[in-house]
């Protein structure tokens, strides 16, 4: 199942810092949103806040609505919230002490799952749903750490999807890997939206052009500006977004 | 020099040749059209050497364009211009390929040794009006003017009407005097060219308004 | 700049010298006694300056054993105010336990050694020591009778003095996880404790155990404080709650009015005893601190 998002008068701090201003914006079940903008801007800052990993941050405060489906996500237990909104992050994060098949069912394990079948047959599906089953079928039992970049990026995914969430989180997922994982990230990326909302900060506008349905563009903690991608990269109507997808900037 | 600006420049060149271009279209068209009617073949053969010129300005934008697109992946504004100078040099490339046509119906009218039976009011009315849209088309695109694009459309209706005009007269002639049906295809072809060309100076307009707000008008 | 690194490799070689020449003279120094009882000096439980006898198993076993009863006290309150300090508190107030805590540090052993001899000795005989009886007084080591002075007492000051080095140690450690392993598993829906459990307290381990290591060391060489409330009576009880000793108490207690040779003699290879265990303590320390570097 996926589910939307709408977020309302999102408003975030780090100390005295205020990251987010004032962003409303709505994420469309089973499409592909990507949120771009400068460094600083609060783009991972803004999907932080979605699964309430923000607050997790010393000195971090969030004021304002997120909406799952209509559920106000700051009303919730956290720890459920982010089982229903999985994340991948900037660089592949393996749990090093694990196995390949135990970081992709490390979720489920979390959740009290002990039966080995059950967990067998599910690390082999979600490794099959991101095309690694047939590269790491038989490394089941090496360290999760020892598969390359793009494979450990791939498992992250994985573990994420093991959980079965409604929306993925993704944050910048291939700005560490070489051109080919980051061919193949968005390749599974894309297929991924049949089933899942998928939310992506990305600082590569040509990957943000080429597999998101809805851009944003944030600026200085602002949503400057957010619609359909392909009509953002053609006709944006911010002086400020033109600039900035056209490398004009500062 | 930064890429950002090596960009910019290589853009500012694309358009420099496209206003080159510009200029031949019109002087193509200018000296065709005088050669029709002085019947004068040396300014026929400019607009046929013109027509070099221009196939090589054409093709030298679209290198450059191709280039710019494959290694810069252009976005937005930048997108729409590069996208408009090939459009753009394609139309005004043909317009000199009808200028050059209408050049060898001087050359053949000026085998003919024959005076002109009428006037070329009409045909002289066209001329002004097409060399006129195609200013304001190129003007409209250089500084992202759409009201004076839309003009250009409102400038078209007057030469489809001039041709249809021109046309009826023709006819006329034709039918009362059958000698005068060779040089009377003649003149009717030469409008038929104007009337293409005014076709391709709102293509040139299109392009402009794309350029200006990322609208695609739809002709009509 | 060959002048500078001559200087300091001066500085270096005298100061390795200084620990070899140390060994030797406690080596030298307490010769006679390894002549006079050669191992039989390491089993032997009886002391007896007068009649020349002298056994160093009390002090071994009251060494080893208030430093072990010290560690099992300190390991679990330090690991859980380390984590409640890094996970649980905002920076600012943690700033501030902490700086408390190793204040703890800081005070001199004496002035703890006084606290324990007005505070803790009462504390233990009477409600402590009774309770201890009360509830555990099956088991041999916890038998009455109470006496204030005695190796737990003497095992619970250590504690307190070594607290905040195995806490600010462990902090350091937890402070290393890689926040990026923190967050993969916070961000899969996991609670606090389930984070601390998988995640932090594995990655911290090595430094854990390197700061439990220091920890002991400082237990094991602790003299002036632990003097003043274990008793001072050479002997192996069967219960906790009887006073004991340890050989850097002894030492201290009696090197200054040894008459005899022989005793001096023997007090310096109680002192050469206690050199050997922290040295092996520091090794085994080195060792896992090693194990944790080729880890990474």
């Amino acid at each position: 199942m996926s589910s939307e998002i709408e977020i309302e008068d999102l408003n975030a701090w780090f100390g005295e810092k205020h990251v987010l201003k004032d962003v409303s914006m709505e994420m469309e079940k089973n499409r592909i949103t990507a949120i771009i903008g400068p460094s600083g801007c609060g783009k991972t800052t803004l999907i932080r806040c979605i699964n309430r990993m923000h607050e997790t941050v010393p000195e971090a405060r969030v004021e304002g609505r997120i909406l799952l489906n209509e559920l106000d996500v700051y009303q919730e237990d956290p720890v459920s919230i982010r089982s229903r909104i999985g994340m991948v992050f900037q660089r592949p994060n393996p749990f090093p002490t694990m196995s390949v098949s135990e970081n992709a069912v490390a979720g489920l394990k979390l959740r009290g799952t002990r039966d080995r079948s059950v967990l067998a047959e599910k690390a082999k599906e979600v490794l099959m749903a991101v095309g690694l089953w047939d590269e790491v079928r038989n490394e089941l039992n090496k360290p999760g750490t020892s598969l390359s970049g793009g494979q450990q990026q791939r498992l992250c995914i994985a573990r994420a999807l093991a959980v079965e969430p409604e929306v993925i989180l993704m944050d910048e997922p291939c700005s560490a890997l070489d051109p080919v994982s980051t061919m193949r990230i968005e390749d599974l990326i894309y297929r991924l939206r049949e089933n899942y909302t998928i939310i992506i900060v990305t600082h590569n506008m040509q990957q943000a052009a080429r597999i998101s349905d809805r851009t944003a563009f944030l600026y200085m903690g602002e949503l400057i500006e957010y619609g359909p991608t392909k009509r953002l990269f053609e006709k944006p109507e911010n002086e400020l977004t033109e600039r900035y997808i056209s490398g004009r900037f500062g | 020099m930064g890429s950002r600006e090596k960009f910019d420049e290589e853009l500012r060149e694309i358009y420099r040749m496209l206003m080159e271009m510009g200029d031949i279209a019109v002087s193509s068209i200018s000296s065709a059209m005088e050669a029709v009617e002085k019947l004068d073949e040396e300014k026929a053969k400019v607009a046929l050497q013109n027509n070099q010129k221009s196939f090589e300005l054409m093709r030298g934008i679209e290198d450059k364009c191709t280039e710019l697109l494959m290694l810069q992946a252009p976005v937005a504004g930048d997108l729409r211009r590069i996208i408009t100078a090939m459009k753009v040099s394609i139309d005004l490339n043909r317009i000199v390929r009808y200028a050059k046509n209408i050049s060898t119906l001087a050359l053949d009218m000026v085998k003919e040794r024959e005076g002109h039976f009428k006037k070329l009011v009409g045909l002289k009315g066209m001329k002004k009006t097409t060399i006129e849209m195609i200013e304001k088309a190129m003007k409209a695109l250089f500084e992202k003017d759409k009201s004076l694009a839309l003009e250009v459309y409102e400038e078209e209706k007057d030469v489809d009407a001039l041709y249809e005009q021109i046309f009826r007269e023709l006819i006329t002639y034709m039918v009362e005097d059958n000698r005068k049906i060779t040089r009377g295809v003649r003149y009717l072809l030469a409008g038929r060219y104007l009337e293409r060309i005014a076709d391709h100076a709102c293509n040139i307009a299109e392009g402009a308004i794309y350029v200006a707000t990322g609208e695609r008008i739809s002709p009509e | 700049m060959e002048k500078f690194r001559l200087v300091t490799a001066a500085f270096a070689i005298s100061l390795a010298a200084l620990a070899l020449a140390l060994f030797t003279q406690l080596l030298t120094s307490s010769l006679p006694a390894v002549e006079r009882f050669g191992l039989t000096f390491l089993f032997d439980t009886i002391w007896d300056p007068v009649m020349e006898v002298f056994g160093a198993l009390p002090f071994v076993y009251g060494t080893l054993v208030t430093s072990l009863i010290a560690l099992l006290i300190a390991v679990p309150l330090s690991i859980g105010a380390a984590v409640f300090l890094t996970q649980y508190v905002p920076t600012r107030t943690s700033y501030l336990l902490s700086f408390l805590i190793e204040i703890i540090a800081a005070i001199p052993s004496v002035v703890i050694g006084l606290w324990g001899i007005f505070v803790l000795i009462p504390f233990m005989r009477d409600p402590l020591g009774t309770f201890l009886v009360e509830c555990l007084g099956f088991i041999p080591l916890f038998q009455g009778p109470v006496f204030g002075p005695s190796i737990m007492t003497g095992a619970i000051i250590l504690a307190i003095m070594i607290i905040p080095i195995i806490t600010s140690i462990t902090k350091d450690a937890i402070n290393t996880t890689p926040e990026l392993q923190r967050e993969g598993l916070v961000a899969l829906g996991s609670t606090r404790w389930e984070v601390i459990t998988k995640i932090i307290l594995p990655y911290a381990r090595p430094g854990i155990i390197g700061g439990v290591m220091l920890g002991l060391g400082r237990a094991v060489g602790e003299t002036m404080a632990i003097t003043m409330v274990i008793g001072n009576t050479p002997s192996i009880p069967a219960s906790l709650l009887a006073p004991g000793d340890t050989l850097a108490s002894v030492i201290a207690n009696q090197f200054s009015e040894a008459t005899s040779a022989i005793h001096t003699s023997a007090l310096i290879e109680l002192g050469l005893i206690l050199f050997v265990i922290t040295v092996v303590i520091n090794i085994c320390a080195r060792l896992i601190l090693r194990r944790e570097v080729a880890r990474e």
